[in-house]
């Protein structure tokens, strides 16, 4: 019977299956006791993932609203860094990096033998275009903070260096995000095609699913599964059905209806990722209603946030205390956490004489899992404390033209949270390129260019434990808490990530037992 | 003479109190349920009482939604305002539809408009209307849908009216009324109306039957009222993620709009006499 099914698999993965036949033909049952065991070659993961086919964004430079399309992106290219287990940022397609004294130039090595998947080597040039191409797109500003497009540049074939406005000693971890690598000059409408330097090239891709191959000659070492065959949905519910259905191998970011369906399965394993999704509602800082810091703090003291976990994640989470980045080794544990103080909020928003005879909207949208639940839910614990708020739901394009980054008042995700740099250059310094609350704060700044300029660790330290006090107290965010990432798994599958955010993309491990 | 005639038939249909009384029952039930509903509920309607999707028994009856709030309790706060909404489409396009279809036969350039526009907005499906009104009236809620069911409904209820009442606009008292120099309303409202009766108690029928058809589906699409309202169709739609670990919390709702519908127009088929509703379903 297992012959049967192997020969299946093999037909189905159709790469090398006679020198993976020799290959295992030393036998290793072990592997399928679930534990674990000796990674074995081979076989095809089914993938579902999230996404909608009115927002497919292929440009791996572009902003993809879909899980699908970025999963994708991210076997088929590498991104100069990536997080790793112990350090938030570790060696990619770079292989090692070295600032100079004042932290503002950083020179990246490429990895040996990296190529592309049309077997050209990967030279500093591609990845100077890839980054200036990077930079020059909308988001650029946001994704690759102080470094100008001019300011990036080649040294001999396999040196990049990157020059800062300011001393930086966190840019390894800015270049973690979309620094996807392509082939210098590529052009725009090849972009979807392009030959990346990833761990699995692209077989086909039709309408948000898609089916990629193993790279055997891929720079980062060996990669196991023959390919992989990703699957878009367009609801978690559909993507939990599939998976209980036996139709998928994996459902990623599954959310924790799905895994509480699926514990009552034995065939289903639930992988948690603890810090993975910061569902923050954002307050606007600069005008409108909240404008006042009080009013703000009214607003963090009126939530609820152990009923928020326990209601809105069932539990599958931990209570933030509206400081994003929770998962950084810095982050300041020593801060006390803020819990429901209604006394205190009705005080506040006294003071700051707020309009409680009006009615505040509250964006959100259904784009994840408990995102529209979080917000129905602090509606009716802010009406305790005498605040109408009244939930909008707006469907996923239009609360990116229209709310996002411009509301008074929405709810809105992140999938990255171990870098507490990484949210204050992207979302919350003066004129940050996404500062969704548009948020300004002499101090903050101040505590922000002192944290990423010292190079001794306990000044950043030190400068970061300030940095907090002042997002803490005054920024935009509440930020209730943080959602683990769940993906729901068969129990052949092995070696699934671990890592929240960007690292459960992070592929080339996995691997099936028979 | 020719009057009385016609009248007739309705009086020896009449059936015996106690055999209209049994299919009236559910539905008057049901509107009493639903009316006094937010009384008998045990629990406030946006507080969670239990964790999400919990089964039921214990604290809530029918286990809790997706914020663990009681289902028993959101269910018998969310009736009201459905078959309020859906008793003044009803009402409105029962009186519109009656009123038009009346004139309508008397006057053959209204019946040919009347007509015309029937046919069109028969083609129509209600879900395009309601998604259209939503695109260019965001925000309109409860009273965007109001609108959008009594302006899709009413060119069909004209025509069954008018249906109804061309056969009486060629009878001879009509046509002596006609003679004697009666005015158009004075004909439509006190000549054809009269007899129009049953056939305006079948349609009210079938057009609260529709419209809450055509709310539950807005509700459904997220389009009318918005959490946290406890509407019966809004619950299909929310908690439709738990189905497995709570099935009461999409069941009990889905239950509770199918026993309306079919309630409702099994006491108006019981009103109506036979012969007006086959003219009414016609």
């Amino acid at each position: 019977m297992n012959w049967n099914r192997r020969q299946v698999l093999w037909a189905g993965g159709g790469m090398g299956a006679a020198a993976l036949l020799a290959a295992c033909g030393g036998g290793n049952d072990a592997a399928s006791s679930g534990s674990g065991g000796k990674p074995r070659k081979g076989g095809t993961l089914r993938i579902g993932a999230l996404g909608r086919s009115s927002a497919i964004v292929r440009d791996p430079h572009g902003v993809q609203g879909n899980e699908s399309d970025y999963l994708v992106i991210a076997l088929v290219h590498d991104t100069l860094t990536a997080p790793g287990l112990k350090d938030n940022a570790v060696g990619r397609l770079a292989s090692s990096w070295k600032p100079s004294k004042d932290l503002k130039t950083w020179r990246f090595t490429i990895a040996k033998g990296a190529t592309f998947h049309d077997g050209t080597p990967v030279t500093a040039d591609d990845v100077v275009w890839s980054l200036r191409r990077l930079r020059h797109t909308p988001a650029g500003a946001a994704r690759l903070p102080g470094m100008k497009a001019d300011h990036i540049t080649a040294e001999g074939k396999d040196t990049v260096v990157v020059v800062s406005d300011f001393a930086n000693a966190e840019l390894p971890v800015m270049m973690r995000l979309s620094t996807f690598i392509l082939k210098k000059n590529t052009p725009d409408k090849d972009m979807a095609k392009a030959p990346g330097t990833g761990p699995f090239k692209l077989d086909w891709y039709r309408g948000g699913n898609a089916r990629l191959l193993r790279n055997e000659h891929w720079h980062g070492g060996q990669v196991y599964l023959d390919a992989i065959e990703v699957t878009m949905f367009e609801s978690p519910q559909a993507m939990a059905n599939a998976m209980m259905s036996g139709q998928i191998d994996v459902a990623s970011n599954a959310g924790p209806v799905a895994a509480r369906t699926a514990d009552a399965r034995k065939d289903i394993q639930v992988v948690r990722r603890p810090d993975d999704m910061a569902m923050p509602v954002v307050m606007r800082t600069s005008g409108g209603p909240f404008a006042d810091p009080k009013v703000r703090e009214a607003m963090k003291l009126v939530v609820d946030r152990e009923a928020m976990v326990k209601q809105v994640l069932s539990g599958y989470g931990t209570v933030a205390n509206d400081i994003l980045g929770t998962a950084d080794p810095d982050y300041a544990k020593s801060i006390p956490q803020r819990h429901r103080d209604l006394t205190k909020a009705k005080k506040l928003l006294k003071e700051a004489e707020f309009d409680l005879s009006r009615t505040y909207e509250l964006v959100t949208t259904e784009d994840v899992p408990g995102l529209a639940e979080s917000a129905t839910l602090f509606a009716s614990q802010a009406r305790e404390a005498g605040v109408k708020i009244k939930v909008v739901k707006q469907e996923s394009g239009t609360f990116y033209q229209k709310t996002w980054l411009k509301g008074d008042l929405y709810t809105n995700y992140w999938g990255t949270n171990d870098s507490l740099v990484f949210f204050a250059s992207k979302t919350m310094t003066t004129g940050s390129g996404e500062n969704e609350a548009d948020w300004s704060d002499k101090g903050f700044d101040a505590a922000y260019h002192k944290a990423i300029a010292a190079a001794d660790p306990t000044a950043r330290t030190a400068a970061l434990r300030e940095l907090q006090q002042i997002e803490h107290d005054a920024s935009g965010y509440l930020l209730w808490g943080m959602a683990d990432g769940i993906d729901l798994a068969a129990p052949k599958v092995h070696g699934l990530p671990k890592l929240p955010g960007y690292g459960r993309v992070q592929l080339e491990n996995v691997w099936l037992a028979r | 003479m020719t009057a009385t005639a016609v009248r007739r038939p309705a009086a020896p249909a009449r059936r015996s109190r106690p055999r209209i009384l049994a299919p009236i029952a559910p539905a008057a039930l049901l509107v009493l349920v639903a009316v006094t509903g937010p009384l008998l509920a045990a629990h406030p309607l946006d507080k969670p009482v239990t964790e999400p999707y919990a089964e039921a028994g214990g604290a809530a009856l029918l286990g809790g939604d997706q914020l663990g709030r009681d289902v028993l309790s959101r269910l018998l706060h969310g009736g009201s305002a459905l078959i309020g909404n859906a008793l003044i489409v009803a009402v409105t396009i029962t009186l519109l539809a009656t009123l038009l279809g009346c004139f309508a036969v008397l006057s053959p350039r209204l019946g040919r408009l009347v007509e015309r526009i029937a046919d069109t907005a028969i083609l129509l499906p209600p879900v395009l209307g309601i998604m259209l009104l939503a695109l260019a009236w965001p925000g309109g809620g409860r009273l965007a849908i109001t609108v959008v069911a009594i302006f899709l409904g009413t060119p069909y209820a004209v025509r069954i009216v008018a249906g109804a009442a061309a056969p009486l606009a060629t009878t001879g008292f009509i046509e002596a009324a006609t003679a004697s120099g009666e005015r158009i309303g004075h004909l439509a409202l006190r000549e054809i109306l009269p007899n129009l009766r049953a056939t305006v108690l079948a349609l009210f029928g079938l057009r609260f039957v529709d419209a809450v058809y055509v709310i539950s589906m807005a509700g459904f699409l997220q389009l009318g009222p918005q959490p946290p309202e406890a509407d019966w169709a809004l619950m299909i739609r929310e908690n439709g993620a738990g189905i497995l670990l709570n099935p009461w919390a999409v069941v009990a709702p889905g239950l509770a709009i199918g026993l309306l519908a079919i309630s409702v127009n099994l006491a108006a088929n019981a009103l109506a006499p036979a012969t007006a509703r086959r003219a009414a379903l016609r």
